[in-house]
């Protein structure tokens, strides 16, 4: 049993369209900026599923009834669960949820009205049916759903604190399941009780107390009290529960007393040799034990346990630990606590909010590992809300639902139904490192092939009034021309789902570059020394843009928007004639005898005419360019960088730059 | 907890599997399976599955229920069980459920109650229908949308094309209304085509429990043996085919007799008779479905009165009424309403005048249902006072036209605690179900008027309380004077109890005496000639095991001794 998809409506920031949720089995990352309803989602399922408990974490308020533009607030919250596959035992359960004809489906309908009292204070309603006949829902049947809430901010040391209602305490409880558990438990704490409170200092203490009491009550009241540990019953032993982590690797052990407890448990001290487990300390006669050494070897086991209690009180108390280690215990420990759930019968839904929270990427990696293996095993359902590109790029592709914010109206994309198939997915996957997950943070995404675009392409904007920080574009370099995998996120198809953000590619046309072009340019024709303009000027005339640049530009549509510069974008860059001066003096950084061959075959300014033959034409120049930067082109586009931040800021004048007209219209596009 | 019970008793208790109890009166019936049920309610180990303990009539859930609560100290049986009647059982985990989906309608269905049927039906009508005596009820219509008459009307109908009555039921059937009867037979058609479903609801209630199951009728026995066939593995089914006396409401002990000679069931006889004397038990024997007479084992076991015949000249009741009770205080019984009883086998027979007979005494329905809520809290039933004051209002405040309360429609505009604060302050201001009518009535106008005042209350529609004024009936004329209660009551409450043998059903009293009269639907010959196993004879029987000490049974002079043939006198002593 799972759930299948969940609509919300007129909840928070989600409106009277809603969002239609469709689920996966088992992980589902849902990724978004900050405020656009990420939580909300989440509450929303917190809300349906814990609807029917007498002690509920997240009541809803007046002010979570949806406002729309016009400022008016919606009177009816919609929240409807749809679950898929349900067992016959779970069909049982869930008896008046189900849908009527199939059975192995259930649906759960939570309705919350606002309205005003006499009072004149607002007030709000719950309302659950279930199934397709809106049935009424016993109270009971919640006892099924074992949903377990992780926040953002969480208090990890205080959750796993010893008390009634701690993780420890419920994991307690669920392993130990049949009465004869119960009673094994209580029978040690009994008789521990007995032994302690025959010892004669606790003994004391009670009759100092009973003699008190005698002494103030007289004989009116013959109370009598007595002292113990703990009361001998389940709820409160279980409360004591604790936890530390075991963090010393050392043991510092009197030689004499580890001889005999070897001895006891019939371990030679030949068997150690050679392993690195004991060693004496200097000249004195105590021994220090390697534990961790110790732990490798299944046959000293026992022996570790017996070590471990005698260096017991040298264990850390969680207190003494890092946020971040304390979440991951945290999160273990609930988990531990949801997969002793029954799964025949009962549903298990574990919802963490950021994850990522006090942890480093690493560890993050981990923990991901951790949710999805646990996933597999006990089939709990896991819904996480991220900002982490890190936990993006570890993810499958298909477990990542995207929050959308668009015209006022959310929505939420989930990748598995998108336009693309499984081999896209695959390779979206292979290119998603933690840049380019960034892009699902985004409000506004360019793509583009090369580190050159990636440096340049903010500059061009910065220039062009329209700062990419201000717009929150991100700028997704995909070092190739793999554009395909991530254009299909953006494309409109029929039943799919989209990303509906404004994005553009940026690429190169890659003229004459096809194999079986007769105007292809060769590798060595790009060699500066054996340059050949003529040549080349011919061969660009009447060549033709490369397959994948064609290929590319069937995406063009008005969900994405293809540029490509006319074959690259140094190419772009020198045909503009004014950017030539800015060009060759930061070329001459590069390669200072190539510029200077160049800078001599440009026509000065008021050149002239009859000198025409030794200078060269625009068309010439923007191609020579183009070949001389073409083994620097990162460095290049750094300088270049550099000093169109100065032209910009109006601290160079001198010399002027402007923006490829393609690159205008694709930031123009994305940017209105 | 188990201490009080007799042998007999506790080996019901432990029973397993599918087992049919045939009970003798006063055998301890609800103690019994009160016992039972606490027993295998303390054992149970499943979390969301669940037993369902069934009535007949929502008196005997209640009766069933109060037992249990009072054996067990639990203030209910709580979920995964399921404690009411088979009627509630049947809507409210089959039909509503999943006869949406099946019948293809737009709407959640709905259950239609008389009232309802009633006006919706005269949207239809036409003056054919009328002419050729045909009613609403008489008709039904099935899971495939074809309607069924059941008395044969069809055949009178003049009307060929579009039959208003076929229209009413498609329109309604469509529009969810449903009768009883069809949810009933909704769900079975569910519980047979969809093997899936069936499969469900025997998993969700794996153990039934059904008492008074003599009342079952043949169609709702229908629907559990499906159940019984598929899946259910425990069922207790604890009735008295004896007393079963509801014929006229679809209920058919051969059913039961039926179940309780099949060889899959396992079946007792409870004979251990805790209320009469062992001379009743010995005389009511030949009437009786038992192997063997009941063994008396009450407190009263030994009482040595025989059972008396005794004849009486018309108009002379008020005469053996006079005998009956001297005979009464001669064996020092008191005269109470709660120790002796004097049973009519209808309203006619009793001391009082039968003003319930009055045709058409309620000229707007909205009336009958204040006169019956004035009733019922003169009664002291609250359940029904609050649903029908609940009616009333939603009437008052929001529509006549739709079928059920709705309750959406309600929480628009009140919240519940506010909506219940106004069923409660009307039901107070009900007046007296002594009153008399013609003051009731002027009551009951002003008492809504200025509820509707106090309490700011826009009326949606008019109230309009009407009765007859005037009757043919000379004996009746004087029914304006009468207190409201008379008009509903069957019995009366004197230095005994003046009531028909329905009313007494489940009752005990120290000395009954019953009145046959020399025509009617109770006489001596068919006391003496019906089958053992008819309607007739199953009322005689309840009516004699009423008594803890005495019966009498007082017949008109005119029958003859001779024609007394299953009154030996070695049981009965003739007087």
């Amino acid at each position: 049993m799972y759930i299948e998809k969940v609509c919300i409506k007129n909840f928070r920031k989600i409106g009277a369209n809603g969002i239609l949720f469709n689920c996966n089995k088992g992980v589902n990352i849902i990724l978004g900026e900050n405020n656009t309803g990420k939580s909300a989602i989440i509450d929303a399922l917190r809300l349906a599923l814990s609807a029917g408990d007498y002690r509920k974490s997240l009541y809803v308020k007046p002010s979570d009834f949806h406002i729309n533009e016009y400022g008016e607030q919606a009177k009816i919250i919609n929240i409807d669960v749809y679950f898929n596959e349900l067992t016959s035992e779970q069909a049982t359960a869930f008896y008046m949820l189900t849908n009527g004809k199939n059975l192995s489906k259930a649906e759960l309908h939570i309705e919350y009205s606002l309205y005003i009292d006499k009072k004149g204070i607002q007030r709000v309603r719950e309302d659950i049916k279930g199934g397709h006949a809106l049935n009424n829902v016993p109270r009971e049947i919640y006892d099924n759903i074992n949903l377990l809430y992780l926040a953002a901010l969480r208090d990890a040391a205080n959750d796993l604190r010893p008390s009634k209602n701690s993780r420890l305490a419920n994991i307690l409880f669920s392993v130990a399941k049949t009465d004869d558990d119960k009673e094994r438990i209580i029978n040690i704490f009994q008789k521990a009780n007995e032994d302690a409170t025959k010892d004669n200092s606790i003994q004391s203490v009670e009759s100092i107390i009973n003699k008190n009491l005698l002494n103030i009550e007289k004989d009116e009241l013959q109370e009598k009290v007595k002292v113990s540990l703990v009361s001998p019953s389940f709820d409160s032993i279980a409360s004591l529960m604790r936890i530390d982590y075991i963090n010393n690797k050392l043991l510092k052990i009197p030689e004499k007393e580890m001889e005999d407890l070897i001895g006891e448990l019939g371990i030679t001290k030949v068997s150690f040799r050679g392993k690195n487990i004991c060693k004496r300390i200097g000249k004195t006669k105590d021994l220090t034990v390697n534990l961790e050494q110790m732990f490798q070897y299944e046959e000293y086991r026992d022996l570790y346990y017996r070590l471990i209690h005698l260096a017991k009180n040298i264990n850390s108390d969680i207190a003494q630990n890092g946020l971040g280690y304390n979440n991951i215990l945290h999160m273990a420990t609930s988990l531990g606590d949801l997969q002793e759930k029954p799964i025949d019968e009962e549903i298990s839904v574990l919802l963490v909010e950021e994850p990522e929270a006090h942890l480093h990427p690493q560890l993050l990696d981990l923990l991901f590992e951790f949710f999805r293996k646990a996933n597999n095993d006990s089939r709990i359902q896991l819904f996480i809300t991220s900002h982490s590109p890190t936990l993006v790029a570890k993810a499958d592709i298909d477990s990542i639902h995207i929050m959308n914010f668009h015209n006022d109206e959310g929505s939420l994309v989930s990748i598995k139904n998108t336009a693309l198939n499984d081999i896209d997915k695959l390779n979206l996957k292979r290119y998603l490192d933690v840049t380019k997950s960034q892009m699902f943070f985004a409000r506004r995404i360019i793509f583009v092939e090369g580190i050159s675009e990636a440096i340049l392409l903010s500059e061009f904007a910065k220039l062009l009034g329209k700062p990419f920080d201000k717009y929150s574009v991100e700028i997704v370099n995909i070092s190739g021309v793999a554009f395909e995998p991530f254009a299909k996120l953006f494309k409109d198809e029929k039943n799919k789902d989209r990303l509906k953000i404004p994005c553009a590619i940026i690429s190169d046309n890659d003229k004459c570059t096809n194999n079986d072009d007769p105007y292809c340019i060769k590798k060595d024709e790009r060699i500066y020394s054996k340059i050949d303009v003529d040549l080349l000027a011919n061969k660009l005339k009447n060549g033709a843009i490369s397959y994948r640049a064609e290929k590319l530009l069937t995406y063009n549509g008005d969900e994405i928007h293809v540029e490509l510069a006319e074959k690259t974008l140094e190419y772009e860059l020198a045909k503009i004639t004014e950017n030539v001066p800015l060009l060759l003096e930061v070329l001459k950084n590069e390669h200072p005898e190539i510029t200077s061959d160049i800078e001599k075959r440009v026509s000065p300014k008021n050149r002239n005419k009859e000198k025409n033959e030794f200078y060269e034409t625009e068309e010439k120049i923007a191609l020579r360019i183009w070949v001389a930067i073409h083994d620097c082109k990162g460095s290049f586009a750094q300088r270049l960088a550099n000093e169109i931040s100065e032209i910009e800021s109006k601290k160079r004048t001198d010399v002027s730059f402007i923006v490829p007209e393609y690159i205008r219209r694709a930031i123009d596009t994305i940017i209105v | 907890m188990f201490e009080d019970l007799t042998d007999m008793q506790k080996s019901i208790i432990t029973l397993n599997g599918k087992n049919i109890l045939k009970a003798c009166p006063g055998s301890g019936k609800t103690f019994v399976v009160a016992h039972k049920v606490i027993n295998d309610y303390n054992n149970w180990k499943e979390k969301n599955k669940g037993m369902a303990v069934l009535s007949f009539t929502n008196v005997a859930k209640e009766e069933l229920l109060a037992k249990i609560c009072e054996i067990s100290g639990l203030k209910t049986l709580p979920y995964p069980h399921f404690v009411g009647t088979l009627d509630s059982f049947v809507i409210q985990n089959i039909f509503m459920p999943f006869g949406q989906i099946l019948m293809r309608c737009s709407v959640r269905p709905s259950i239609m109650d008389n009232d309802f049927l009633e006006y919706y039906s005269k949207k239809f009508w036409r003056e054919e229908c009328y002419r050729n005596g045909c009613k609403p009820y008489d008709f039904q219509i099935d899971f495939n949308r074809k309607v069924y008459d059941n008395n044969r009307n069809f055949g009178k109908c003049p009307i060929t094309q579009g039959k208003p009555c076929e229209s009413f039921k498609l329109k309604a059937f469509s529009k969810g209304y449903v009768t009883y009867n069809e949810a009933l037979m909704i769900a079975t058609s569910i519980l047979e085509c969809y093997p899936k479903i069936l499969k469900l609801v025997a998993n969700r209630f794996p153990y039934f429990v059904v008492d008074e199951a003599q009342d079952t009728s043949k169609e709702q026995m229908r629907l559990l043996n499906i159940l019984f066939e598929n899946g259910v593995k425990d069922a207790m089914l604890i009735g008295d085919p004896d007393q079963a006396i509801y014929e006229w409401r679809d209920a058919d002990p051969s059913v039961f007799l039926d179940m309780y000679s099949n060889t899959d069931w396992n079946s007792y006889e409870l004979n251990e008779n805790f209320r009469c004397s062992q001379n009743i038990c010995n005389a009511t024997k030949i009437f009786s479905s038992l192997s063997k007479p009941s063994q008396a084992i009450g407190a009263t076991k030994e009482c040595k009165l025989k059972p008396m015949i005794i004849k009486y000249k018309k108009d002379e009741k008020e005469k053996i009424i006079q005998f009956f009770l001297d005979i009464c205080s001669e064996n020092g019984i008191n005269k109470s309403s709660d120790n002796i009883a004097i049973l009519t086998r209808g309203h006619k027979g009793l001391v009082g005048k039968d003003y319930s007979k009055i045709k058409d005494l309620w000229q707007t329905p909205i009336t009958k249902i204040l006169a019956l809520a004035t009733y019922y809290k003169g009664k002291e039933n609250i359940e029904k006072t609050i649903l029908l004051v609940e009616k009333i209002l939603y009437y008052i405040i929001f529509d006549d036209k739709s079928n059920a309360v709705d309750n959406k429609e309600i929480q628009r505009r009140y919240s519940v605690k506010e909506w219940n604060y106004l069923i409660f302050r009307f039901s107070t201001l009900l007046p007296e179900a002594s009153v008399p009518l013609k003051e009731w009535k002027q009551q009951i106008v002003d008492m809504m008027k200025k509820f509707v005042v106090d309490n700011g209350i826009e009326c949606k529609n008019e109230i309009e309380v009407k009765t007859k004024v005037r009757v043919q009936n000379v004996d009746l004329k004087d029914f304006m004077n009468q207190p409201l209660e008379i008009f509903f009551a069957d019995s009366y409450k004197k230095e005994y109890l003046n009531a028909t043998i329905h009313a007494v059903k489940g009752c005990t009293f120290d000395a009954v005496m019953l009145i046959i009269s020399s025509s009617g639907k109770l006489t001596s010959n068919m006391i003496n000639q019906k089958e053992i196993n008819s309607e007739e004879i199953r009322t005689f029987y309840v009516a004699a095991t009423r008594a803890r000490k005495l019966f009498v049974l007082a017949l008109p002079e005119s029958v003859k001794d001779k024609t007394l043939v299953r009154f030996p006198k070695e049981h009965w002593d003739y007087v």
